[in-house]
C-alpha cells in the first residue's frame, strides 16, 4: 500500500476513519517508519493544543457582565412605532390602488381591442415575413415615403406598366419611386433608310 | 476532540425565552455556562488578559441586546461565537491590527495572557518540558494568520466540530476542514523551525 496522505493521518488522529480505513492505515504504519513518525509528530501537537490550560476566569466575571446588563433595557421583540405603522398602512393602500388601477386599465384595453379588432391594422404580408425572419423593418419616415418625393423624380409609366411597382420581395427603397437604373427602358425604334418617319 | 469539553445546549432556547420575559437571572446562567469557552477563545485571539476580559464582557452584552434576533432552531453557542468572531473582526479593523506576519520575530517573553496551570505532582523535568511545549505552542499560534488561528483555537481548544465552525463562519464544511488542515500544518512547520 502507498503512503496515506497527511490529511488521512489527521483523520486517523481525529478518529474520523471508518473501521476498514483505520485498519488499512494502521497496517501501513506498522511497516512505514516515515509515516509513523509523521503521525506521531502531528498527534503530539494536537494533544499539546488540547491540553493547553484553560483561561482562569475571575470569580466576579459573570457579576461584572450582569452589572453591565442592569443598565440595559430588557430585550424584547421590537414593536413598530405607531407612526411607522400608519405610514406602512398608507403605502400598502397606495400600492393596492395602483395595482387595481393597472388591472382595470388592462381589462379595458383588452375589451376595446376585442371590439375593434377589425379596425386594428395588421402588418402587411411582406413586413410580416420580414418580422418572422427576425429582420428589422425599414424606416417609413417622411424622407423615404414615395409620396414625399418630388414629382420630377418619379418614373413615368412606360408601356402601361407602373415602374414603381417593384417585384415582390425587393427592398422598400426599390419600390419607393427612386430611379432604378437596372430596369431597362426600351429604346425607341430607329427609323430605317427610306422609311418615313 | 472529546465532546465532553462542550456543554449541552439543549436548554439554551428556554433560557433565552426567560431572558426575553425579563428574567435577568436566566442570562446569568448563560454567562456562567459560556464564560469559560468564550474566554478560552478570546484570550487566544487577543493575547492580553485584561483585553480578553473586556472583549468577552462586551460580547455577552451584545448578545443580551441581540437576544430577540436569536432563532431557537440554531445552536446558541454557534450564535454566541459568531457574535464574538464578528466583534473581534471589528475590533481589529478599528485598531488596525492585522494578521501577524510570519516574518515577525518571536516574542520570547511570557507576558500577556497568563494561563494558570494546576500544580502537578509529576517530576519537575516533565513539568518543564510540558511548560516549554505549551509556550512554544502559544508562540506558534500567535504567528498563524488570524483566520487560521481562530479555526485552530475552535477546533483544538474549544473542541468544536467542523460543522459548528462552518455554521459560525458561514462557510462550507470542506473549506473549514481545509483551513484547519492548513493551520495544523503551518503550526507543525513553525514548531519545527523553532530552536
Amino acid at each position: 500500500m502507498s503512503c496515506p496522505s497527511v490529511d488521512r493521518l489527521y483523520d486517523d488522529l481525529d478518529g474520523a476513519l471508518t473501521g476498514a480505513e483505520k485498519e488499512s492505515v494502521e497496517r501501513h504504519l506498522q511497516s512505514c517508519e516515515s509515516c509513523r513518525r509523521a503521525r506521531a509528530v502531528r498527534g503530539r501537537i494536537a494533544g499539546a493544543a488540547a491540553d493547553l490550560p484553560p483561561f482562569e476566569v475571575p470569580p466576579d466575571f459573570a457579576a461584572g457582565v450582569m452589572a453591565g446588563i442592569a443598565a440595559l433595557p430588557v430585550p424584547a421583540a421590537k414593536k413598530l412605532h405607531p407612526g411607522l405603522v400608519w405610514t406602512a398602512a398608507a403605502a400598502a393602500a397606495a400600492g393596492a390602488g395602483i395595482g387595481l388601477g393597472m388591472i382595470l386599465a388592462g381589462a379595458g384595453s383588452a375589451a376595446w381591442l376585442s371590439r375593434n379588432r377589425s379596425r386594428v391594422r395588421s402588418p402587411a404580408p411582406q413586413r410580416r415575413r420580414l418580422l418572422a425572419k427576425g429582420g428589422k423593418l425599414p424606416l417609413l419616415g417622411r424622407k423615404n415615403h414615395p409620396r414625399s418625393l418630388p414629382r420630377s423624380s418619379r418614373i413615368p409609366a412606360i408601356d402601361g406598366r407602373n415602374p414603381r411597382a417593384g417585384r415582390p420581395g425587393r427592398s422598400h427603397r426599390r419600390n419607393s419611386g427612386h430611379l432604378d437604373f437596372r430596369r431597362r427602358i426600351p429604346a425607341p425604334p430607329t427609323p430605317r433608310f427610306g422609311e418615313n418617319a | 476532540m472529546p465532546e465532553d469539553k462542550r456543554s449541552s445546549g439543549s436548554d439554551d432556547p428556554k433560557l433565552v425565552r426567560r431572558c426575553l420575559r425579563g428574567d435577568r437571572k436566566a442570562f446569568e446562567t448563560i454567562v456562567l455556562k459560556y464564560q469559560q469557552p468564550m474566554l478560552n477563545y478570546v484570550s487566544r485571539m487577543v493575547r492580553e488578559r485584561e483585553m480578553a476580559l473586556d472583549v468577552s464582557q462586551e460580547v455577552f452584552l451584545r448578545a443580551y441586546a441581540a437576544l430577540p434576533s436569536y432563532r431557537s432552531q440554531y445552536k446558541f453557542s454557534t450564535w454566541l461565537f459568531r457574535i464574538a468572531s464578528n466583534y473581534l473582526i471589528d475590533h481589529w479593523r478599528k485598531k488596525k491590527i492585522t494578521a501577524i506576519s510570519l516574518d515577525q520575530p518571536l516574542d520570547d517573553t511570557e507576558d500577556g495572557c497568563t494561563l494558570q496551570v494546576a500544580d502537578e505532582t509529576a517530576s519537575i523535568i516533565l513539568e518543564m518540558e510540558r511548560k516549554e511545549l505549551r509556550l512554544r505552542l502559544e508562540q506558534a499560534m500567535d504567528r498563524l494568520p488570524v483566520h487560521l488561528k481562530e479555526l485552530f483555537v475552535w477546533r483544538h481548544i474549544n473542541g468544536m466540530s467542523y460543522e459548528e465552525m462552518a455554521e459560525i463562519k458561514k462557510l462550507p464544511v470542506g473549506t473549514v476542514k481545509n483551513r484547519v488542515f492548513q493551520a495544523k500544518e503551518m503550526m507543525r512547520g513553525l514548531l519545527e523551525e523553532m530552536p
